[in-house]
C-alpha cells in the first residue's frame, strides 16, 4: 500500500506533465480526468509498480499512454476515430490576453489536433517533455527511428499548416 | 539535433495547467482503492503467482503446449480410428460368406474329379434288433 505522503508527493510532482501529455493526445477532458485518476489509483493499489523504476516521469508517461490506448481500443467501433474528438480542440494551452499570441496557440492546438494521435505524442513528448528519441521510444514502445521519423512528419505539418501565422508574430 | 527556430517558438507556449480541483478528488479515490487491500492483495498474489509459474519459465509453456497437443490429436484421432474400424468389419463380413461357400463348392467339385463322386447318402439300413437294444440301453 502507498503511504498517502508518497501519493501526494507523485501526484504534485507529475500529474501537471500527465494531464498536459493525456490532454493534448485524448483530446478530452474528461477522459483525461479519467485516466488520470485511474492511473493513480492503480498506484495506489499495486505499489510494486514503481519498484526499481529509475525515471518516474517517464514510467508515469508510459503508463499514462498506454491507458489512453487501452481507451482508445475499448471505445473502438462506438466512437471509431478519436481523430473525431481531435477536431473538437480543447484548450490544450494556456489563454493569454495577447490577442496574436492567442490565435497562434489556438492554430497550433488545431493543427496537433490534425495529427495522427501517435505523431501527437511524439510531438509532445519532444517539444514539451523535452525526451529524447530515445526517451521517447522507451516510453511509447517503439524504435528511436520511428519516434524520430514521426516527430519530423509531424513537425512539417504543424509548420506548414502555422507557416503563415508564424511569419506574422515573428 | 538543435531545435530550429520554429520549434523553439513552439516549445515557448505554455500548456494549460491542471484544474486545481482535481487534485483533492483524485487523491481521494486513489486513497480509498489502497484501503481496500484485501482485493489488491488477492489480485496481486494470483498476478504474482501467474509470473511466476508462467512468464520466466519457457519449460511450463513449452509443456502446457505440448499437453494440448496431445489433447488435439487424441481427439482427432479417437474417434476415426473406431469409424475406420466398423467400416473395414462391415462389409468384410457380409462378403465373406457367399465366397466361403464358392470355395466350399470348388473344393468339392475338385474333390469330387479327384476322388470320385461322393457317395449318396443312403437312408440307414435297420440294424439287427440286438445292436438297437444295446444303443438304447446305453444311450
Amino acid at each position: 500500500m502507498l503511504a498517502n505522503s508518497q501519493l501526494e508527493r507523485l501526484y504534485d510532482d507529475h500529474a501537471q506533465a500527465l494531464f498536459a501529455f493525456l490532454l493534448n493526445f485524448t483530446r478530452h477532458e474528461a477522459d483525461t480526468h479519467d485516466l488520470l485518476q485511474a492511473l493513480f489509483v492503480k498506484l495506489a493499489s499495486q505499489p510494486s509498480l514503481l519498484a526499481g523504476v529509475r525515471d518516474e516521469r517517464a514510467f508515469l508517461l508510459h503508463l499514462a499512454h498506454n491507458a489512453a490506448i487501452d481507451l482508445i481500443r475499448r471505445r473502438g467501433t462506438r466512437e471509431r476515430n478519436y481523430e473525431r474528438l481531435a477536431g473538437e480542440t480543447p484548450a490544450v494551452f494556456a489563454s493569454t490576453s495577447d490577442q496574436d499570441e492567442q490565435a497562434f496557440r489556438r492554430s497550433l492546438a488545431e493543427a496537433l489536433g490534425e495529427l495522427p494521435a501517435e505523431q501527437r505524442a511524439v510531438v509532445h513528448l519532444k517539444l514539451w517533455e523535452e525526451l529524447t528519441f530515445e526517451e521517447i521510444a522507451d516510453t511509447l514502445g517503439l524504435s528511436p527511428n520511428t519516434a524520430a521519423s514521426r516527430y519530423r512528419y509531424g513537425l512539417d505539418k504543424l509548420r506548414q499548416r502555422l507557416r503563415p501565422l508564424y511569419e506574422e508574430i515573428k | 539535433m538543435k531545435p530550429d527556430e520554429f520549434e523553439q517558438q513552439l516549445q515557448q507556449q505554455p500548456l494549460r495547467t491542471i484544474p486545481a480541483e482535481w487534485r483533492a478528488g483524485i487523491l481521494r479515490a486513489a486513497h480509498t482503492a489502497s484501503q481496500s487491500p484485501r482485493v489488491s492483495a488477492r489480485n496481486s498474489l494470483v498476478t504474482s503467482w501467474w509470473r511466476e509459474w508462467l512468464w520466466p519459465c519457457p519449460e511450463a509453456w513449452a509443456g502446457l503446449a505440448a499437453l494440448w497437443v496431445v489433447i488435439f490429436a487424441l481427439q482427432i484421432t479417437a474417434p476415426a480410428s473406431v469409424t475406420l474400424a466398423s467400416n473395414r468389419t462391415a462389409p468384410a463380413s457380409t462378403e465373406r460368406i457367399p465366397a466361403l461357400a464358392e470355395r466350399r463348392r470348388e473344393l468339392a467339385n475338385l474333390l469330387d474329379a479327384f476322388y470320385g463322386p461322393s457317395p449318396v447318402l443312403r437312408p440307414p439300413t435297420p440294424r439287427p434288433r440286438s445292436e438297437v437294444r444295446a444303443v438304447t440301453v446305453f444311450a
